[in-house]
């Protein structure tokens, strides 16, 4: 744990935070950086237009109808919500745990959080057919209805997350107000306007500090809520698939997992494009952050078996149908490769020195992410086609999502990886004051030589 | 330059191409996706203009129809132009081709008495165009009680052929409510322009309803028309929740009557105001959201002051930021 700490002597001292100055500045991106913007931007854009067209025309663009009323907006939202409890996992569990290896990674898993639960917010919306009815939830809502204590849970979320990666942002913040020089005024001026006039003064640095404390007391319970009240937006309505007071720890089991995923994910690529972040994104992060893997992959087994295993050992009723579905019918392909691809073999290839490497450890994360979100897809969708109704015709039990639906939902992923890109290009992504008290040097230090440094 | 750093910039090119290029598909996917979609959007529009053009329009026959609506006075034309296909009759929708609309004459507007052309419509993708009369434009025509409306789609040569006349007469309904003891009753009185007065217009179908939500609720008996007085009568249901405000919103309605067109009158009439809390089911789950049960109320109001007081406490942290900036203080300095 104490790895990264030395003693330092002063001279040394500043020489590094000079150091870390210069190598964590944000920078103009390249080719492949703005393409990739360009990329996510039309992607967005594309969502955008074919929500314009859902408001005109109505839900009927999608491929819900009366029965089937969940599809993949639902699922993305599942999504988005899970990948989202990575803020509070790596934030503020690994900083009450005081461990000392997470500052380069804190900030990272912050605008994940933020990015994704900006757009979990906003999916329920395109949800709803009649988004300017939204207010009448909020006048007229049940407070008995999960779907209620979930919007008030998003919403809390995100302000807690929000203000998680402001707070800790600020010094950063100042800093490219201070430092960089050949920048539009309109980027100079949204430094100076986010940066509050930070001075560095200790007592600035108390007040953060101070905040950070709250924050990761107060964001755990919340980060827990959101998606135990997500599972129970499920686990409440009765349809075969649902029935499970498994759904919270299960739900929130599975979002650390994705959310480890997509931290890992981040780092790779940002040592990729930044050769610099070499130096903070170790070989050792990936090692560590792969352990913590193979532990939650380990715990979300333990509750998929429970979710599973107990009621395919009754398969009594309609959970039969739709057991048999999963294990064996139309969806067994899905279902079997989520939870191959998306759990076993990470936990094996990462239980490997080697398999935590960079790379491997990248390619783990990655196919945990993308089964995460058809594992969600295997929550949502399936169970729908078991109506409590009888006689219906056929073709009311079936869903496939249309092509606008497909777009809207890919415009609200490229959306959310649109937020990190630009995070990326206008703010440091890993924190220098952070990472200089991680590794020993004096707060003393830190607040007379922070905004130090060569001017770029 | 030695073997492995031709062989890494050889990748790293590669690895630049294949960016680009699986980019370019991938943009090229979603831009083939937006056509497709447009395409989806305006095949109705596209498909009539078309089918036309390729010389079919003979083959087709198309139908007008034109309808006046007096809601509570204030005057509505609707038009709706109909074509058969595959023996069936649709709508047609959004039509580029407007249709003029003309009182009493097809002529050019006259300003003094508000005759001749009146307005220009477009169907929406309902097939429906509907022309409301400003209050302006029912001054202009106040000394009028009968009106013919024609509707002619003159500028569009598939279409030109096609057009409607109808004449209505002014009529008018009144409702009058007695609430007396446990009986409710409304009368609805329906009379008509005639010899310089309204007078009462006997035996024509009047509907009494309530109006709910989302449609008109019928009440009396079925099927009843006026008497000599133009008068027709309906007992309200007593178990009929009114709205919010304790007030019921009544309905008399014509509906579409060869002289008369639809007439309709609502009126709002007092009526009993629920209780917030139902005191027969008591504060449950199932309940509406005022009945919900008081613990669960008292436990959430208290976690969400708990989290949001902490939230409003931390946003004071950061107007405590911004004021310390203000002190005098240079790095460093403690």
């Amino acid at each position: 744990m104490e790895k990264y700490k030395k003693e330092l002597n002063d001279a040394d001292a500043i020489e590094l935070l000079h150091q870390y100055n210069e190598d964590l500045l944000p920078r103009k991106f390249g080719i492949i950086g703005k393409t990739w913007t360009l990329f996510l931007f039309i992607g967005f854009l594309t969502g955008i237009y074919c929500y314009t067209n859902q408001l005109k025309q109505g839900l009927v663009i999608t491929g819900m109808r009366d029965f089937v009323f969940w599809g993949i907006y639902i699922s993305n939202f599942v999504f988005f919500v899970a990948i989202s409890l990575v803020g509070s996992l790596i934030t503020a569990i690994l900083y009450l745990l005081r461990i000392s290896w997470r500052a380069p990674i804190t900030r990272l898993s912050e605008v994940i959080a933020v990015a994704a639960i900006t757009f979990a917010g906003l999916i329920i919306i395109v949800d709803m057919g009649r988004p300017d009815r939204m207010v009448n939830m909020i006048l007229h809502g049940r407070i008995q209805s999960p779907i209620i204590w979930d919007v008030m849970v998003v919403a809390t979320y995100m302000m807690l997350s929000i203000l998680l990666l402001y707070f800790p942002l600020l010094p950063g913040i100042a800093f490219c107000r201070d430092r960089l020089n050949g920048i539009p005024k309109w980027q100079k001026r949204m430094y100076s306007f986010l940066s509050l006039g930070w001075k560095n003064s200790p007592e600035q640095y108390k007040i953060v500090k101070k905040a950070i404390t709250i924050l990761s007391i107060t964001i755990i319970p919340v980060a827990l809520c959101i998606h135990t009240v997500t599972s129970w937006l499920f686990a409440s309505t009765y349809r075969p698939g649902w029935d499970s007071t498994n759904f919270g720890a299960y739900f929130v089991s599975g979002a650390f997992l994705v959310g480890s995923g997509g931290v890992i994910a981040g780092m790779y690529l940002l040592r990729r494009f930044y050769p610099a972040y070499d130096k903070y994104l170790t070989d050792d992060h990936f090692d560590r952050m792969a352990k913590l893997m193979v532990l939650l992959a380990m715990v979300y087994a333990y509750f998929s078996i429970n979710e599973y295993l107990i009621p395919a050992y009754k398969m009594k009723g309609e959970d039969s149908e739709h057991l048999n579905e999963l294990f064996t019918g139309y969806y067994a392909p899905m279902f079997w490769s989520v939870q191959i691809f998306g759990m076993i073999v990470p936990m094996i290839v990462l239980l490997f020195k080697n398999g935590r490497k960079p790379l491997p450890t990248f390619i783990m994360a990655v196919l945990v992410i993308i089964c995460a979100w058809f594992k969600r897809y295997l929550i949502v969708i399936p169970t729908m086609s078991f109506l409590p109704v009888q006689e219906i015709p056929e073709a009311w039990k079936h869903y496939s999502p249309t092509l606008q639906e497909w777009l809207i939902t890919g415009g609200s992923l490229a959306g959310a990886l649109l937020i990190i890109t630009l995070f990326v290009r206008f703010f440091p992504i890993i924190s220098v004051w952070e990472i200089a008290e991680e590794r020993g040097i004096s707060e003393g230090v830190i607040y007379k030589h922070m905004h130090e440094g060569n001017e770029k | 330059m030695s073997f492995t750093n031709i062989c890494t910039k050889a990748m790293k090119n590669n690895l630049l191409i294949r960016t680009l290029t699986g980019n370019t598909i991938l943009i090229s996917l979603l831009v083939g996706a937006l056509i497709l979609s447009r395409k989806e959007a305006i095949a109705q529009g596209a498909k009539d203009s078309a089918s036309l053009l390729a010389g079919q329009a003979d083959k087709l026959s198309f139908t007008m129809y034109l309808s006046s609506i007096v809601s509570n006075g204030n005057r509505s034309v609707k038009v709706q132009v109909r074509r058969k296909e595959n023996k069936k009759t649709i709508s047609v929708v959004n039509l580029k081709s407007p249709i003029n609309l003309y009182l009493n004459e097809v002529k050019e507007n006259n300003p003094t008495d508000g005759t001749g052309w009146i307005s220009k419509l477009h169907l929406n993708h309902e097939g429906e165009g509907t022309f409301e009369f400003p209050s302006k434009f029912n001054k202009l025509t106040s000394g009028l009680h009968e009106y013919t409306f024609i509707a002619k789609m003159d500028s569009d040569l598939i279409y030109k052929d096609v057009e409607d006349e109808i004449t209505i007469s002014d009529a008018k309904i009144d409702i009058e409510y007695t609430g007396e003891d446990s009986i409710k009753t409304v009368t609805a009185t329906l009379s008509a322009w005639k010899d310089l007065a309204y007078v009462p217009v006997p035996e024509i179908e009047v509907k009494l309803g309530i109006k709910r939500t989302f449609n008109f609720l019928p009440f009396g008996d079925p099927g009843l028309s006026t008497d000599e007085n133009g008068e027709i009568f309906g007992e309200l249901p007593l178990d009929i929740p009114g709205n919010a405000n304790g007030t019921l919103t009544i309905v008399a309605r014509l509906e579409d009557d060869e002289t008369y067109g639809t007439v309709e009158a609502t009126a709002d009439i007092p009526w009993t105001v629920l209780p917030k809390i139902n005191p027969l089911r008591g504060r449950t789950l199932w309940s509406s959201g005022d009945n919900a049960p008081l613990l669960l109320v008292i436990s959430s109001v208290t976690i969400i002051v708990i989290i949001w007081g902490t939230i409003i406490y931390l946003i004071y942290l950061l107007f405590r930021i911004k004021r310390l900036s203000k002190a005098s203080y240079t790095y460093g300095q403690k």
